[in-house]
């Protein structure tokens, strides 16, 4: 009664105050699933899904699913697994572990204080394997128990990680001031090698061709000189490279091509002779026309589509933007705040 | 807790006291003639001269400090040890009378709203720092992370600090790298005035599009005294504080000394649980020594201040993720502050001010999350300044002329990423004023007056290019004696604000040069009425700012500033505080309608016409002070409505309004040889769970008690 005297003024103004909206959830056939990374520190990454038959995106579907709880902050990765999706959040210490046919969460694996999981990489319904950015290492994961099997360092700030040749490979970005990969046996985490290639290498690609394909960012001054280290995964040798400048960024191949990002654009480059293409055929600014940055690049062989990630000006929320393999755009939908990760997926029956 | 409060209990059960009758009146001092409608504002209050020029009131407690102002005369500052009739002789402004005494404080703003504190054991009890007096103002919002030592920062008119400038004894001390002033550095113990100015105003210069707060230290009336302050708090703080002041004839010397310590574990809800904050400790000492000289028509006064501050930067709190941070952050700092008045016979006022600083900061990151490399960072700034105004009095007519000047450094080492900077910069800065304030009394006394005011200003930086920018601001003012004590004005300003170091530093990474100042275009009317029962003031603000500069994410949390916004700021302020019963009960409320947009660019964009981030449309503040002879209680109510911390105001990310409850009772009474007073506060009486900024939780539920000895 007090609390009504006093607050009569204060009340009214509170009432003004509009409910929040719920969306629908949709259980996802074929679409994209796209990782909003959220702003750093403000607790709102988001998951959002497109359904490619209906054309429409539900964003926030994990916290739909899940009593409105948060997805969490900063989540940077995503690997799925069967109809399993794991998700590193980086700075909520964890990897989320979310059933796709319901988005509903099915545990999660705590990563402990500074675990801070980066990237990651599934390569079984039992196994999995993450960097920890803030720690230096590469964890192997037991996905069935929710645990850590065992723990290897790696150079400085751990970014990008694939597996191949029963190795994993690690890229140490060391937020610029890194050009290392280290190799790591997948059994039991013993270091193999380290394999020198260009500064800040954050993004590896992997068609299972026998070769991973590094980006390196390289330095941020303004240049930007980075490049693409093609490498042998059974001599752990870099066989060929291509310089690019412009902080050469996102990749990922299409049938023929590998598509990296950099501060023009998307180029295409033939992975056979690692020559690049001298125009972009996606400029940055059709994409990011605020500051022309691409924050994720996908590419949807169904489709034949190349995905882009708008992160707009980073403080609201995003889209993707659909190419055709000339470059032309072909339509857009919305997501949450500054889209990361987008992964093509197809349920199966 | 139960102890700590059962301690506190037994205190306030002491003999109660009567209060003291005071009769003051204010005479011209050139033409003995009586002054109407003269103000007299003591701690519990403000009083007005009748039509005879006598005003009478009572106060609880002696001693007590008044200061007798009115427009178009000097202001005088007095300390009352009993209670009695009091003459008060007001010099006008334009006469040329030798042994004059006259504060820094001015009697009011002729063309905006403005308010004014004096600082008092009340205050300094119910308050950790001045931003909660701050807040209670109306245009304000501090934005804060939580616990004692937190940083603190104003937001006025939905504008960032960097745009509210903040003086110290006149000088400014907005920090040159960040542009902020962290409010929670600034204790009640070591102030005596805090006065806050809305806006920019045709009387003075250099304040910008958010104003402009002036703390003030070491008066010159103030008398001889020795108070100690202890403070303990449920947090685990402890601080305490000591105040010499001696008068030897026409000079002073006056320490103040402070030390506070908490490791600051304060409660708060999340996740569904009551947590613990943890690495949010301060410990902070700070050192003050002010010495002074009033002596016929010059005062003088030099102050130098030293203090040491470590305090835990604890980070956000996410999910699953509660003990983000060990970075640790310090400062210490060392100021020296000379300020001279002189007044001379043709009635020429001269102001000089003469300030050197210097900082040293560091930041160690044991986990290297927030500081890659060796997870240290040391930086230094250093400062000196000149200023000088000239003012000049004719019959009806103000002319006033200024300068500043100031040379910044900053000494920066360490790696940002891989950005390898290692740099000194330094910049050389000032300005000149030019003012003019015109009185017209109409023929017809009840028509009243009318004053014009106008100033233009001129600011330069040499750094990063040569730049100069032109200021104005133009206003009017009218008192219809028929409509009094109403008084209407309007102002109209552009105004400009260079980056500060940090902003052109980190504009350079990645190419991004060519940062330029922000531009400000503000509009501003009012109505302000005082008399002796009730004070009000309504005003409509509208600001149209250019050019603004918003750090932007990048990428691994990197963030750049750039010159990319255009914004839209209008609201109402209404002020209003009440004495119903002068001496015993005081009233007061403001609430603030705001509405901060951002605009730019179309309507494809969608942030376009949405509400900047962290501006609540509505706060309202209401404070009751209730005096029942030597027991106080004071209560205070703040509501601050929702805000959102995405551009483009997502439902999903907003912040709830939340409503503050604080309560305080204490009480006065003779201690051996000392007048002492005790009280106990206790904030978020309501538990409220709620955040000012997006993952930086506010303590729930928490007590302070603190003990003031006034030794005679």
């Amino acid at each position: 009664m007090k609390k009504l005297i006093l607050l009569s003024f204060v009340f009214v103004i509170v009432s003004c105050e509009t409910p929040v909206e719920t969306p629908p959830l949709v259980i996802p056939e074929f679409g994209y699933i796209v990782v909003n990374e959220g702003v750093y520190g403000q607790n709102n990454s988001s998951i959002t899904f497109y359904d490619v038959n209906t054309g429409l995106a539900t964003n926030n579907v994990f916290s739909e699913a899940n009593s409105g709880n948060p997805l969490g902050d900063t989540a940077n990765d995503l690997d799925v697994f069967g109809s399993t999706a794991y998700i590193a959040v980086d700075n909520s210490n964890k990897i989320e572990i979310v059933d796709l046919n319901t988005y509903k969460s099915k545990g999660i694996i705590d990563m402990g204080p500074g675990g801070s999981p980066r990237e990651l990489v599934v390569t079984s319904s039992k196994t999995g394997f993450v960097t920890s950015l803030l720690s230096n290492k590469v964890h192997k994961l037991d996905l069935i128990n929710k645990s850590i099997v065992w723990s290897a360092e790696t150079g400085a700030y751990p970014e990008g990680i694939t597996q191949s040749a029963g190795k994993i490979f690690v890229a140490n970005s060391g937020f610029g001031a890194s050009n290392t990969l280290s190799v790591f046996d997948t059994l039991n985490g013993n270091k193999i090698s380290d394999i020198q290639i260009g500064f800040n290498p954050r993004v590896l690609v992997n068609r299972n061709d026998g070769y991973i394909y590094a980006v390196c960012t390289g330095v941020y001054d303004g240049i930007g000189k980075g490049g693409v280290y093609k490498i042998n995964t059974s001599t752990l040798v870099s066989v060929d490279s291509v310089l690019i400048d412009g902080n050469p960024g996102e990749a990922c191949f299409t049938d023929s091509h590998l598509l990296v990002t950099n501060s023009l654009g998307v180029f295409r480059i033939e992975p056979d002779n690692m020559s690049i293409e001298t125009e972009a055929i996606i400029s940055a600014s059709t994409v990011n026309p605020i500051y022309g940055i691409i924050y994720a690049l996908a590419y949807d062989p169904v489709e034949k589509l190349i995905l882009a990630g708008n992160p707009k000006d980073f403080i609201q929320n995003g889209e993707i933007i659909k190419f055709d393999l000339n470059g032309k755009k072909t339509g857009s939908f919305d997501t949450g705040l500054n889209p990361g990760t987008i992964a093509v997926y197809k349920k199966k029956f | 807790m139960n102890n700590f409060l059962r301690f506190v209990v037994l205190i306030f059960f002491l003999a109660s006291g009567l209060q003291a009758q005071i009769t003051v009146s204010v005479i011209d001092s050139s033409t003995s003639s009586n002054l109407v409608n003269a103000e007299i504002l003591v701690p519990q209050g403000r009083f007005f001269t009748n039509s005879e020029g006598v005003a009478e009131f009572q106060v609880p407690t002696f001693p007590t400090d008044i200061i007798v102002s009115h427009t178009s005369y000097h202001s005088r500052q007095f300390h009352l040890k009993s209670a009695g009739i009091y003459i008060v002789r007001l010099q006008p402004l334009s006469l040329n009378i030798p042994l004059i005494t006259v504060t820094a404080v001015q009697p009011g703003n002729l063309f905006g709203n403005s308010g004014r504190v004096l600082i008092d054991d009340k205050i300094r009890s119910v308050t950790r720092d001045i931003s909660t007096v701050i807040n209670r103002f109306s245009g304000t919002y501090i934005k804060e992370y939580g616990g004692s030592g937190s940083l603190k920062t104003i937001s006025f008119r939905g504008l960032s600090s960097e745009n509210t400038e903040v003086l110290f004894n006149e000088i400014n001390i907005n920090d040159a790298a960040t542009g902020l002033a962290d409010l929670s550095d600034h204790s009640a113990n070591m102030i005596d005035i805090l006065e806050m100015q809305h806006g920019i105003s045709p009387e003075d210069g250099f304040a910008g599009a958010g104003g402009r707060i002036k703390m003030t230290s070491g008066l010159w009336d103030t008398p001889s005294h020795t108070r100690i302050s202890l403070k303990a708090d449920s947090d685990q703080l402890f601080s305490s504080a000591l105040s010499l002041r001696k008068n030897m004839g026409s000079y002073f010397l006056e320490i103040n000394t402070e030390n506070v310590n908490s490791p600051n574990r304060y409660s708060y809800f999340f996740d569904g649980q009551t947590r613990t904050r943890e690495n949010a400790f301060i410990n902070k000492k700070q050192f003050s020594i002010s010495a002074g000289k009033s002596y016929e028509s010059n005062l003088t006064r030099i102050y130098l201040k030293y203090s040491d501050k470590i305090n835990g930067l604890p980070g956000f709190v996410v999910s699953n993720n509660y003990d983000w941070s060990k970075t640790r952050s310090g400062s210490e700092t060392r100021m020296l502050i000379l300020n001279n008045y002189q007044y001379f016979d043709s009635g020429l006022i001269n102001s000089f001010s003469f300030s050197a600083s210097g900082s040293k900061l560091f930041l160690a990151d044991p986990d290297r999350r927030m500081i890659s490399g060796s997870g240290e960072k040391k930086t230094s700034t250093s400062d000196i300044r000149i200023q000088n105004k000239l003012e000049f009095g004719l019959e009806g007519t103000k002319l006033s002329a200024g300068l500043n000047l100031a040379k910044a450094e900053l000494n920066s080492s360490g790696e940002i990423f891989s950005a390898y900077r290692s740099d000194s910069i330094d910049r050389l800065s000032g300005g000149f004023f030019i003012n003019a304030v015109f009185e017209h009394i109409f023929e017809k006394e009840t028509d009243g007056g009318i004053n014009a005011g106008l100033i233009f200003e001129n600011e330069f930086a040499d750094f990063p290019e040569k730049t100069s920018v032109n200021g104005v601001s133009a206003g009017l003012s009218y008192s219809p004696r028929y409509l009094s004590p109403f008084r209407f004005y309007t102002t109209y300003s552009i105004d400009n604000r260079f980056p500060t170091f940090n902003e052109i530093y980190y504009a350079s990474l990645f190419n991004h040069t060519g940062l330029t100042r922000e531009k400000f275009k503000t509009f501003e009317a009012g109505i302000s009425a005082r008399t002796s029962s009730y004070d009000l003031e309504i005003s409509y603000f509208n600001i149209l700012g250019d050019g603004l500069i918003v750090w932007t994410p990048f990428r691994a949390i990197i963030q750049v500033p750039r010159n990319i916004r255009t914004v839209r700021s209008y609201g109402l302020e209404v002020s209003a505080s009440s004495s119903p019963f002068p001496g015993t009960l005081r009233l007061g409320a403001n609430y603030t309608w705001l509405n901060a947009i951002n605009k730019t660019g179309n309507d494809n964009d969608n942030a376009y016409n949405k509400r900047l981030i962290y501006t609540p449309s509505h706060k309202v503040s209401l404070n009751a002070e209730l005096i029942f002879g030597r027991i106080f209680t004071i209560l205070d109510l703040m509501y601050a409505g929702s805000r959102y911390y995405t551009a483009d105001n997502d439902s999903h990310n907003k912040l709830k309004g939340y409503l503050v409850t604080d309560f305080s009772a204490g009480i006065n009474f003779p201690l051996l040889s000392s007048n002492a007073s005790a009280s106990l506060t206790v904030y978020n009486l309501l538990n409220a769970q709620y955040f000012v900024i997006q993952s930086y939780p506010m303590p729930l539920r928490n007590y302070s008690f603190t003990l003031n000895l006034n030794l005679i």
